[in-house]
């Protein structure tokens, strides 16, 4: 560690640093930086803390170190919206800071893109895609639903169901309309029996 | 990251005719694709051959909306015009059938940068739908009918297309 003198300069403990040089030669002391891995911009999720509540104090975009907001790895900075966190993933100086990080430029990045490679790629995502469709297809059992001939079929049988189900409606109100019928004839006749007994032949007026 | 892509606002390091590539936009549309959150999370680090992963998702054709916001398809064209490819590679983009609005990309490229009427015109004979939001409003097209207003009109979604000789 470093001592600080009253006249304001500082001396070193060799023994100290020297022995902390042995052990990252050794690899005992993790190099911390490097373990770190980047995240590529279009896998950003801006809304995984959603509706999580922080507070946001002062007018400053960016802080040094872990903090709420969006954290950048690679140069331990958050920030406190997704525009400014974007647009430092783009910047000179992340850029420059990846390069430390992962060593040189391995040579990738400069290399001018040829019609073969947008071949390959372009192959490689009708591949996808394929799969992809495919997926979903027969996961959500719609495979089916392209066979037309299986299409009709079942389109008859429900057709069919639903007349027969619509007879059967139609007898059964036609019953009950029948047996509605009766019993008001009959309760109308008692009525006028039992009134009649009673004196009464009708409301509203007493006069006959 | 690819050295052909400019840090900050800078023009293209590429040329056409000795015209700097970027200078094919105008420079309202630029600023504004820039500046769009589509741009600098997806589009920034793009090149050719990735450029078709956005390319496949994209479902209309359209510059900016009625707020400001630019439609993926602007941002994915001042992308191209930025890279400039080798002419073999938009041909490429034209010629696949796979995604149509790829083509169609490839086709305002060939409209704007190459001017060249010839390698449009054979794309009359594609009748499959597109959708394009124009004046405010979301329409049906073809691809056929884009080919001819390209061929023809002096705008296209709001993009002024420059004079290009046309045979016949
Ligand atoms: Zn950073």
């Amino acid at each position: 560690m470093a001592e600080k003198l009253t006249f304001g300069r500082r001396t070193w403990d060799r023994e100290e640093y020297a022995e902390l040089a042995r052990k990252r030669k050794q690899g005992l002391l993790p190099t911390d930086v490097n373990s770190k891995k980047l995240k590529p911009t279009t896998s950003l999720d801006f809304t995984k803390d959603l509706n999580k509540l922080t507070v946001i104090t002062s007018q400053v975009t960016r802080t040094r170190g872990k903090a709420f907001g969006f954290y950048c790895e690679v140069c331990d900075l958050t920030y406190k919206d997704n525009l400014k966190y974007v647009d430092h993933l783009n910047s000179k100086v992340h850029f420059y800071k990846l390069q430390e990080r992962d060593g040189k430029d391995d040579g990738s990045a400069n290399k001018t893109i040829t019609l073969e490679d947008v071949k390959k790629r372009y192959d490689m995502l009708c591949l996808k895609l394929d799969q992809l469709q495919e997926k979903e297809m027969q996961s959500s059992g719609k495979a089916d639903e392209f066979d037309v001939l299986k299409r009709i079929e079942q389109k008859k049988i429900e057709e069919q169901d639903k007349r027969d189900q619509g007879i059967r409606r139609a007898k059964e109100k036609e019953e009950k309309k029948k047996l509605q019928d009766d019993s008001d004839k009959l309760n109308n006749g008692l009525d006028e029996n039992v009134m009649e007994m009673m004196g009464i032949t009708g409301f509203g007026s007493t006069k006959k | 990251m690819s050295r052909n892509i400019v840090f900050d606002r800078e023009l293209s390091r590429k040329t056409h005719n000795g015209v700097n590539s970027m200078l094919y936009v105008e420079k309202i549309v630029r600023e504004r694709v820039f500046d769009s959150i589509y741009w600098k999370q997806f589009c920034f680090s793009l090149n050719e051959a990735t450029l078709l992963d956005k390319a496949m998702e994209l479902q209309i054709i359209g510059s900016f909306e009625i707020s400001g916001r630019p439609f993926p398809f602007i941002c994915l064209f001042v992308k191209m015009v930025q890279l400039a490819p080798e002419r073999e590679i938009i041909e490429f983009y034209i010629n696949q059938d796979r995604f149509k609005y790829l083509k169609v990309l490839g086709l305002l490229y060939a409209r704007v940068v190459y001017k060249d009427s010839e390698l449009i015109q054979e794309h009359l004979v594609d009748y499959r739908k597109l959708r394009i939001y124009e004046d405010g409003e979301y329409k049906l097209t073809y691809v056929d009918e884009v080919v001819d207003r390209l061929i023809n009109e002096e705008f296209f979604i709001g993009l002024t297309l420059t004079y290009m000789a046309k045979d016949g």
